[in-house]
Order: structure tokens, then C-alpha cells, then sequence
């Protein structure tokens, strides 16, 4: 159970991108460089109406970014 | 009009603003504001009285889908006639875990996440987006000039 302001560790046991894992397949340059990357820190805020995880993290370009992620995988992919 | 073509502000803006101005109440606290995206058609559906984000006529991308609002993080209203209120970075959401749709509209509210949220602004899109899974969805950051990021003027 995370609790708002814990930092965490996107590292899935699959090895790629959290855009990439969800098309299955390699995405395009510029959407690999703008995808939540293995080994990237987030922020859990807090959780939707849906149960889903909102977590803030910065991506490949610099900019701020929230994301919803869904709940188990957010239980074992974000240590 | 209370079905919307074009972007303003919403109900609850509107009171605020002008109970604002004339002195009738303090405005709301300083406070992060959030930008959401909509399915709405560009006419007609958008109403202008929603005072909650679980408005029936928001239509907001769901969060089943990597989406969630964004920051929109605006400079401070300018001093000019029209003063604007704009984004001062790039808005990026995703990246998307399914597709969630065309989005038409930005509606900036006032939480990061629930349908308790009070609709703030809606912004018109340039052109409608719809992005695929996998996908990250980004829009300009505002420079004060019409059509680039989302702006607000008075």
C-alpha cells in the first residue's frame, strides 16, 4: 500500500516501457522517447475513482507528466 | 450559449470571476489547476452549466486507459487588455494502455483526478487527436499568441 509523496522505481520483470509493454511491440521514435522507461523514479499521488494509481514522474524530454497506472500492475512492477 | 462551440469559461469560473471583481466574495485560495481531455463533439454537447467533472456532457477520456489530467501550471493572468491566462510548458498525457477515443477538448478543472472536480475552462482542440495504445498525446506550451497551448483571455 503506497501512500502519497512515495517515491518508487518503475522496473518491470518484462524490461520495457510502459507504453511499449501495453502495444506489445517496439513503439516509434518519438513515442519510445516520450514512454515511462524501466528504471524511471515516480511519485504515487493517489488513486482514481477506478482504483487505477496516479503517479507523477518526468520523461525523456523533460516535461512533467501524470500517469494512471492500472492496479496490479502497479503492485509488481513499481518497487 | 450554454452548449458550447468554441472554448470559455465554465459556470462556476463565471460566478467566481464576478463575485471576484465586484467584491462580492473572496476568490477561491491559490491552488494547482489540472487540464483534462474530451470526447465531446466540437458543437453542441459541451454544456457551459456542468459544475462537476461527472457531468454528463464532459465526456473526460477514462482513466482505464494510462490517461490522467495533467498539469497546466498557467502564468499569471497578464497585464493587458485582454489580460490572457495561458500554459507555461509542454502538456504531455499518456502514454495510453488503450485507446481512449478522440479528444476535441481540453477542460482545465481543479483536482487531479474525480468526477468532483469543478470545470474550470474548455478549450476547443486546433484539431481533433485521437491517439493510439502505446501513445503519448502532447500539446504546445502557450506563448500568449491565439491557437498555440491552451489560452484563456477576458
Amino acid at each position: 500500500m503506497a501512500n502519497a509523496g512515495d517515491k518508487l522505481m518503475y522496473q518491470p520483470a518484462h524490461g520495457t516501457g510502459y507504453g511499449h509493454n501495453a502495444l506489445g511491440q517496439e513503439l516509434t521514435a518519438e513515442m519510445t522517447e516520450l514512454d515511462l522507461k524501466p528504471g524511471t523514479e515516480v511519485t504515487y499521488m493517489q488513486d482514481d475513482d477506478q482504483g487505477w494509481a496516479l503517479v507523477a514522474w518526468v520523461d525523456g524530454v523533460g516535461i512533467d507528466r501524470i500517469t494512471a497506472i492500472e492496479p496490479d500492475q502497479f503492485a509488481s512492477d513499481f518497487i | 450559449m450554454p452548449l458550447l462551440s468554441a472554448g470559455q469559461l465554465m459556470q462556476t469560473a463565471q460566478q467566481q470571476a464576478l463575485n471576484g471583481v465586484f467584491l462580492k466574495a473572496q476568490t477561491p485560495a491559490v491552488a494547482a489547476t489540472f487540464m483534462a481531455l474530451s470526447t465531446s463533439a466540437t458543437s453542441g454537447v459541451l454544456n457551459s452549466v456542468e459544475v462537476l467533472m461527472s457531468g454528463t456532457s464532459i465526456n473526460e477520456y477514462a482513466t482505464a486507459s494510462g490517461y490522467a489530467r495533467q498539469s497546466y501550471g498557467p502564468v499569471s493572468a497578464t497585464a493587458a487588455s485582454p489580460s490572457l491566462i495561458y500554459n507555461t510548458s509542454q502538456l504531455t498525457w499518456g502514454p495510453f494502455t488503450s485507446a481512449p477515443g478522440t479528444a476535441n477538448w481540453g477542460i482545465a478543472c481543479d483536482l487531479a483526478s474525480g468526477g468532483t472536480a469543478k470545470p474550470i475552462a474548455a478549450f476547443l482542440l486546433a484539431s481533433p487527436r485521437t491517439p493510439s495504445i502505446g501513445d503519448s498525446l502532447q500539446a504546445a506550451a502557450g506563448t500568449g499568441s491565439a491557437g498555440v497551448g491552451f489560452l484563456c483571455q477576458v
